[in-house]
């Protein structure tokens, strides 16, 4: 039996889930992550190269990676594609100048095979700032309707406050079981709230 | 060119087979022991991100054959650490509560359709897009905090498109909804398309993100400072993170000037002796050698007290005069 093989019984029998975090650089994707770990969010310095947390998240165990963005890095997030159970998009609210940019990374990531099928949750951070764009002035922005390809929610969030963090997680983790552990043809939303859930 | 890559790839295999032996052993030593020892682990996580990183570098020269068996390596690496990760579990320093979603609860009532749905019934105050502050377009003028809108609160500060100017924001507008004469804050930096210009800011609590600076001079403190696409810069930082710079070029940094900091009352920790603007990382240059696009100011070319003077200790604006005698003066020099 190959290692791989042995991993991916583990990971049954464990109910894991596999994130990906990822976005354009000064997003907020490793500020988040250490709230939610309880950790102190100053003196973060930018991600070179990745950071790996694990979560226990009611009965699944999260194994929740966190790739940096700038843009020499980019090229490399597909290094961590393989087994994703969910895509977490963080998007810096402020960020007008490059929304542009952060539309097309987010659509090419959608057309990767490797990624088809995860739930894709996108975190509108930074709330706390004045003048940063709403969400649905970001949903817009990042033309999410015409996503079709994976089930997807917005949420506005702040790794400062902490703002909806675990309510994201929620979401994610709530969609990925009713997918992989629970049989994906009834994934159909159960609960008006997850009206902007799109299914394929 | 053909020998030199060859050697690289010599050298490569050579590190990547040392690493491999010592992570193995880490590896099996941690797998053997029960419970894994956590620092142990993180060590091994970092190391493993490291040789990770170093492998990609070399991607470029290494042939497949090469990058296939390198890359295998990796995989069960990784694997086998995210498994001891989930082993080490069992007593994490945080989990979540289980929570039932509940229509009252107000996270989940939080998704933008529902803002949509509910703001003209609620007339919820919408954060307006136009409520942040923001300086764009203008050359050849000075602008400082008069030039900003009052806020309530603290906001994302934009600056864009500014052509030989001086924007001194030391002093920023006093808080709309304060009795007491509180000043604006903010929180965040955006700031695209500068030339020949100098920007001088406060020490903030946040982040700074710049772009497609060229010939400027930028003095201010935050949290994290990402420059990017940017040439012949002078940097004056006081900061707690290693600031970044991508696809830079001719950038010079040094610490924020204490003829600045002396005249910012009340500001939130100014590091001087432990600033780490000369920890700067080129994500262009990810290598053991150094940089060549950025260097630190040497002692000579630092601007004196007097220099900066010219532009924050003043109460009028400045004339057109009063620039031109400023800007040689702190600008890098022209090329
Ligand atoms: N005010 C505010 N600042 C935030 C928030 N989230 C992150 N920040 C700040 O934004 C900056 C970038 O945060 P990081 O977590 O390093 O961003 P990242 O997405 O991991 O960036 P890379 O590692 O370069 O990809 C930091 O200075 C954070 O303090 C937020 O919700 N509100
Ligand atoms: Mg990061």
């Amino acid at each position: 039996m190959g290692l791989l093989t042995i991993i991916r019984k583990n990971r049954l029998k464990e109910k894991e889930m596999r994130i990906l975090f990822l976005g354009l650089d000064n997003a907020g994707k490793t500020t988040i992550l250490k709230k939610l770990n309880g950790e102190d969010i100053s003196g973060i310095s930018p991600t070179l190269g990745f950071n790996i947390k694990t979560f226990v998240h009611g009965k699944y165990t999260l194994n929740v990676w966190d790739v940096g963005g700038q843009r020499t890095l980019r090229p490399y997030w597909r290094n961590y594609f393989e087994q994703t159970d969910a895509l977490v998009w963080v998007v810096d609210s402020g960020d007008r100048m490059r929304m542009q940019d952060c539309k097309e990374e987010l659509h090419s990531l959608l057309l990767e095979d490797r990624l088809a099928g995860a739930s894709l949750l996108i975190f509108a951070n930074k709330q706390d700032i004045q003048g940063s764009m709403t969400c649905a002035e970001i949903r817009d922005a990042l033309d999410l309707s015409s996503i079709k390809s994976h089930h997807w929610k917005i949420l506005p969030c702040s790794a400062v406050t902490g703002e909806n963090l675990i309510a994201g997680l929620d979401w994610v983790v709530g969609d990925v079981a009713d997918r992989i552990y629970y049989g994906s043809s009834s994934a159909l939303p159960t609960n008006p709230q997850t009206a902007e859930v799109v299914v394929s | 060119m053909e020998d030199s890559n060859k050697t690289r790839i010599q050298e490569f295999y050579a590190t990547f087979q040392a690493a491999r032996t010592d992570l193995s052993s880490r590896l099996e030593a941690l797998k053997a022991g029960g419970q894994p020892d956590s620092d142990k682990l993180h060590a091994l996580v970092a190391d493993a991100a490291k040789l990770r990183k170093e492998f990609i570098d070399a991607n470029g020269y290494l042939p497949t054959y090469d990058q296939r068996q390198y890359e295998q390596f990796l995989k069960s690496v990784e694997a086998d650490i995210e498994s001891l990760r989930v082993t080490s579990a069992p007593k994490p320093k945080f989990a979540f509560k289980r929570r039932p979603p509940k229509a009252s609860t107000p996270s989940t009532a939080q998704t933008c359709a529902d803002h949509a749905k509910e703001a003209p019934i609620l007339s919820a105050p919408p954060t307006s897009s136009s409520s942040h502050l923001a300086l764009s377009g203008h050359s050849h003028k000075y602008l400082d905090g008069g030039s900003l809108p009052s806020l309530a609160s603290s906001s994302d500060l934009t600056i864009s498109d500014l052509e030989d100017c001086i924007v001194n924001l030391l002093t920023l507008p006093s808080l709309s909804d304060a009795e007491d004469g509180g000043q604006c804050k903010f929180t965040a930096l955006h700031a695209r398309n500068l030339s020949n210009t100098v920007l001088i800011l406060p020490v903030f609590d946040g982040s700074a993100l710049l772009h497609d600076l060229k010939r400027c001079t930028i003095a201010l403190g935050c949290h994290q400072f990402r420059m990017h696409a940017s040439h012949a810069v002078d940097v004056y930082l006081s900061i707690e993170s290693n600031p970044i710079i991508e696809h830079c070029s001719s950038i010079r940094f040094a610490e924020y000037p204490r003829a600045l900091s002396s005249t910012l009352d009340a500001s939130p920790s100014i590091l001087h002796e432990t600033s780490k603007h000369l920890a700067v990382q080129d994500f262009s240059h990810i290598r053991a050698t150094r940089s060549p696009n950025w260097s630190a100011l040497p002692a000579e070319a630092l601007p004196s007290g007097d220099d900066w003077g010219l532009v924050v200790r003043r109460d009028t604006s400045m004339s057109r005069d009063d620039m031109e005698e400023a800007m040689p003066r702190l600008l890098p020099a022209q090329q």
